[in-house]
């Protein structure tokens, strides 16, 4: 779907919301010179920041993306694969998805899947 | 009564012969004002705002824009709403008993200004290849549609109104209609005020609607939010829709239809399924509405459409047609008459 700004930003959010909100979906941003990576919905998270129970999920996938966008794509699937693996199990998932898990629980459950691949 | 174009005069024909059926002491004014059949102009216009003079209420189906600009910026539908200041939509978003979707029990009203905002008509080209739209949000408009917002929630018992807004981009416009809802807002100790930016708003909406009371918002967010809000309990089909001045009370669909929804009544397509159904529920949910509008009309005693399977119109997954659920509304009449 293409569209102008602010259609953009409704439609970002509503399209988040049906996928599972703010938590887990990535964003990019490019010009004719840079390339920007993002969470989708560029949520500020203010009432839960510093609280360990941020999800990684989208930010992950936007430095994934990142990685595929430097060609260094190899690394760019081991840890999408990774992370789309921890999410499987529900223990490692955060509040904004209906888990209890915190977000250094969920970067951990990450690298173990790593360090298996 | 204005039928429009598309399903709109197969849905008027529809309340007509309910209303029939119900012996609903109204008459219909029928005014055919339509942009893509060309029955529109200034003489027709100023004949159905006389008409309302008179009745002060009125039924519409739908008056479609077509796409192309022809001259005018402002749509007849447009000119209309602003020739009788119905400058407060009101969608009262019900998920309907027995029809289940992916959120139930959902029950919030959205409250639209619908006479300035994005809709002011007011575009030019101001260097070729670039059109500037100006957005028109004024004190006075703000004002006038949160105090009808916080009017409304104390009248009906609601207890929180939560303003809409994007004002950290458009921090003058948005900002202002902010502004006014805050100082309104104050007026009412009672209420509950919240704020929320667009976008977020719809994202929530979508996965938990329930936060929601009542919402109030400038013209294009209040387009997108009552689309997105009938989509929740069902679409266009089932959602009618309210707009008020301070003398007139206008009752049409909710969220209003496509161009391809509203033309496929024009163009005879066979391929498309038939359009009928849809929107007919809304209207016929929207009749007792209209008939409290009528001072000398005391009791609305029309059924809610029924929602059994075998009579559900196509938009929610049965296969009636208008005819077979139009029949089983007026069947469903005969049992309060002793």
């Amino acid at each position: 779907m293409v569209m102008p700004n602010l259609y953009g930003n409704i439609v970002n959010n509503v399209c988040a919301g049906l996928v599972g909100g703010p938590g887990l979906v990535p964003g990019a941003n490019y010009g004719h010179d840079y390339a920007v990576f993002e969470t989708a919905t560029r949520n500020t998270g203010k009432s839960i920041a510093n609280r360990n129970i941020a999800n990684p999920t989208a930010a992950l996938l936007a430095a994934c993306m990142m990685l595929d966008h430097l060609r260094l794509h190899s690394h760019a699937s081991t840890i999408r694969q990774a992370v789309l693996a921890s999410l499987d199990d529900p223990r490692t998932h955060t509040p904004d998805i209906g888990g209890q898990g915190t977000t250094s629980g969920a970067v951990q459950s990450i690298i173990s899947h790593l360090a298996r691949a | 009564m204005l039928p429009g174009d598309g399903v709109g005069p197969e849905l008027m024909h529809a309340v007509k012969e309910v209303f029939k059926a119900a012996q609903v002491p109204v008459i219909f004014d029928e005014h055919h004002l339509s942009e893509v059949q060309n029955t529109a102009s200034e003489e027709k216009l100023d004949r159905v705002v006389d008409s309302m003079k008179e009745s002060k209420v009125a039924l519409i189906g739908k008056i479609h824009t077509p796409m192309e600009y022809k001259g005018d910026l402002a749509s007849y539908d447009m000119r209309l709403r602003r020739k009788l200041d119905l400058f407060a939509n009101v969608v009262h978003v019900k998920s309907l008993p027995g029809y289940q979707t992916r959120h139930n029990n959902l029950d919030l009203v959205i409250i639209r200004e619908q006479t300035e905002g994005e809709y002011s008509s007011l575009e030019h080209e101001s260097a070729k290849g670039v059109i500037e739209c100006l957005k028109i949000i004024t004190r006075a408009k703000s004002q006038r549609i949160a105090k009808f917002a916080f009017d409304y929630a104390t009248k009906k018992g609601r207890a929180k109104v939560t303003a809409v807004h994007k004002a950290n981009i458009m921090k003058l416009g948005d900002g202002l209609f902010l502004q006014c809802c805050k100082e309104v807002a104050e007026l009412y100790p009672k209420i509950k005020f919240d704020t929320m930016i667009i976008d977020n708003c719809c994202m929530q909406l979508v996965q938990n609607p329930y936060q929601f009371d009542v919402l109030v918002m400038p013209n294009l967010y209040g387009n997108i939010v009552d689309n997105l809000a009938a989509g929740l309990v069902g679409g266009a089909g089932v959602v009618p829709g309210e707009s008020y001045s301070a003398e007139y009370a206008v009752f049409e669909l909710g969220d209003r239809p496509s161009p391809s929804q509203v033309l496929a009544g024009h163009s005879g397509a066979s391929h498309a399924q038939p359009r009928p159904c849809r929107a007919l529920g809304a209207l016929l949910c929207l009749s007792p509405l209209s008939l409290r509008a009528v001072p000398s009309f005391t009791s609305p005693f029309l059924p809610l459409p029924v929602l059994d399977l075998q009579v559900r119109t196509r938009d929610l997954g049965g296969y009636s047609t208008t005819s077979d659920f139009v029949k089983s509304v007026i069947d469903n009449l005969h049992p309060h008459y002793g």
